[in-house]
C-alpha cells in the first residue's frame, strides 16, 4: 500500500495547520525555514540579541551549514543535535512558534511546551547533509554573518523530508529513550 | 617529497574524506535497509541516497567536516628531510578548507589533531579522519578494575553507548580502546574508528548484538539496527586498572588513507 506523504509549507497559516500530525509521520516540508543553531540561541537569551525573522507560524532549523556550491545554495545541510537547544526552546513555542527541526530526541519540558502550544517537533535524518543541501532552492544570510556557519539563513526549501518527533499532543517517537 | 607534495596529497584527500564514505561502510548501511523494515527501513535508505548524492555532486556527506583526526605514520627510511609536518598539516587543512567548501567550525588551520608514528619503510603513510561533533560529544572514559572480565567489558561498553542516546547519528559505528593510560586509551578507541569491523566476531560481536538489543534503532526511531560496526583495540594494562574509552561514532564515519614511497 503506497500512501500519500503528508505535507506542511511554512510559514504556516496557523498551528490548525499542524493537528493532523502524528509522532512517527513522515512529512515533506516545503516554503521558508530558518537557522539557528546555538551561539544565536544563546545571543538571544543573554538578551544581546533579538530573533531576526518573525516567530510565529514559522520554523527553526537547527542546522550549520557548509558554503554553498554549483546547484547546493546552502551547501551540505544536514540537522545537528536538537538536545543542545532544549533549554531555550520553551519561550520559542510560547512565542508562537509552529516548528523546530533537528534531530534526535528532546526533554521532558521541551514535549510540554510544544504540547502546550500545539505546535510540533520534526527530527530531520541525521548526517544527510547532502540531501537536504540538494532540497533548498534559495538561501541567504539575514543575520550574524560574523558567525559563519551559525549565522541565520533564510532557506526556501522543496520537499524536505522529515519525521514527526513530537506531535502537537505532545506524543513522542523517542520516549524510549534513556535520557 | 617535498613540502608542498606532501601537504597537496593531504589536502586533496582531506576534501576527498568528506564526500565518499569507504565501500565497506556503504555494504553495511546498503545492507541493513534492505533488511530493515518501517521507519527504521526508511531512515536507512535515506541515508543510502545521502551517500550517493553527496559522492555524484561532490558535496560534503555531512555538513559537520568536523577537525581532522590525522595519523602519520614514518617510515625510518622515508626521505623527509626538510620537511616540517606540523606546517604542512596546517597548510593542508587551510588549503582544504578554502578549495574544499569545508565548514569553517574553527580556525581551519589548526582543525586537526594530529598523531606521529614511526614505522619500517620508505612510505609515509596518512589516514584521516574528519570527526564530527555530534558523536565527539559522546565520548566516554572509565576505569575498570584491573580483574574486569570479557563480560564486564561488554557490559560497560553497552552501557557508555546507551548514555548517547541518539544524540549522534545512529546506526553507530563503536570505536573502544582498552588498557594502556587514560590517555592511550582515548587515542586507541579513535583510532579503532578508522578500522570499524562490519562482521565482527567474538566479543565484538556480543557487544554490537547487545546494543542492537536496547531498540534505539537508526535515527534513533526504534529499530534492531542501533550500531553496525565496532572495533576493540588493545593495550597491555597495569596491575591496578583497567582504562576504557568507548567512542560513539555515527555511521557517516568518514575514513580516507594514502601513502606516499618517498624513493
Amino acid at each position: 500500500m503506497y500512501l500519500r506523504l503528508k505535507q506542511i509549507e511554512f510559514p504556516v497559516s496557523s498551528p490548525e495547520s499542524l493537528k493532523n500530525l502524528k509522532a512517527g509521520d513522515e512529512v515533506l516540508l516545503s516554503g521558508v525555514i530558518y537557522t539557528a543553531r546555538d551561539r544565536v540561541h544563546r545571543l538571544v537569551a543573554e538578551g544581546r540579541a533579538e530573533w531576526p525573522f518573525e516567530l510565529k507560524n514559522n520554523a527553526v532549523y537547527y542546522c550549520g551549514p557548509t558554503p554553498a556550491s554549483e546547484g547546493f545554495p546552502m551547501g551540505s545541510c544536514g540537522p545537528t543535535t536538537s538536545a543542545r537547544m532544549d533549554k531555550w526552546t520553551a519561550g520559542l513555542y510560547f512565542r508562537g512558534l509552529a516548528a523546530t527541526i533537528g534531530k534526535g530526541p528532546r526533554n521532558e519540558v521541551v514535549r510540554r511546551s510544544i504540547k502546550d502550544a500545539g505546535a510540533v517537533y520534526f527530527s530531520a535524518f541525521g548526517g544527510c547533509g547532502a540531501l537536504y543541501g540538494s532540497r533548498v532552492l534559495k538561501a541567504s544570510v539575514i543575520a550574524f554573518d560574523d558567525l559563519g556557519p551559525q549565522a541565520v539563513y533564510r532557506a526556501e526549501i522543496k520537499n524536505f523530508p522529515v519525521v514527526v518527533g513530537i506531535d502537537p499532543s505532545g506524543n513522542n517517537i523517542f520516549e524510549n529513550l534513556k535520557f | 617529497m617535498n613540502e608542498e607534495t606532501f601537504s597537496g596529497k593531504l589536502s586533496e584527500e582531506i576534501i576527498n574524506s568528506t564526500r565518499v564514505v569507504p565501500g565497506s561502510l556503504k555494504d553495511a548501511i546498503e545492507k541493513a535497509a534492505a533488511e530493515a523494515e518501517g521507519l527504521e527501513k526508511k531512515v536507512l535508505e535515506k541515508i543510502v541516497e545521502n551517500c550517493r548524492i553527496a559522492s555524484a555532486s561532490r558535496v560534503p556527506v555531512c555538513q559537520d567536516t568536523g577537525v581532522f583526526e590525522i595519523w602519520l605514520n614514518i617510515g625510518k627510511d622515508a626521505s623527509v628531510k626538510g620537511i616540517d609536518f606540523s606546517r604542512a598539516v596546517s597548510a593542508a587543512l587551510k588549503e582544504a578548507h578554502e578549495k574544499g567548501g569545508l565548514r569553517r567550525s574553527m580556525d581551519p588551520e589548526i582543525a586537526g589533531a594530529v598523531h606521529i608514528s614511526f614505522c619500517g619503510g620508505a612510505a609515509v603513510e596518512a589516514i584521516i579522519t574528519p570527526r564530527g561533533f555530534g558523536s565527539e560529544n559522546y565520548t566516554f572514559l572509565r576505569s575498570l578494575p584491573p580483574g574486569a572480565s570479557d563480560a564486564d567489558v561488554k557490559e560497560a561498553v553497552i552501557e557508555e553507548t546507551a548514555k548517547a542516546s541518539a544524540r549522534p547519528c545512529p546506526p553507530y559505528v563503536i570505536g573502544v580502546g582498552l588498557g594502556g593510560t587514560a590517555s592511550s586509551a582515548v587515542e586507541l578507541s579513535a583510532k579503532a574508528l578508522t578500522e570499524i569491523d562490519f562482521s565482527p566476531s567474538g566479543l565484538e560481536k556480543e557487544i554490537l548484538d547487545g546494543i542492537n538489543l536496547t531498540g534505539t534503532g537508526a535515527g534513533g526511531m526504534g529499530g534492531r539496527f542501533t550500531a553496525i560496526g565496532i572495533k576493540i583495540k588493545r593495550m597491555p594494562a597495569h596491575i591496578a586498572g583497567l582504562p576504557l574509552c568507548v567512542h560513539v561514532g555515527c555511521w557517516c564515519n568518514r575514513v580516507s588513507v594514502f601513502k606516499i614511497e618517498t624513493d
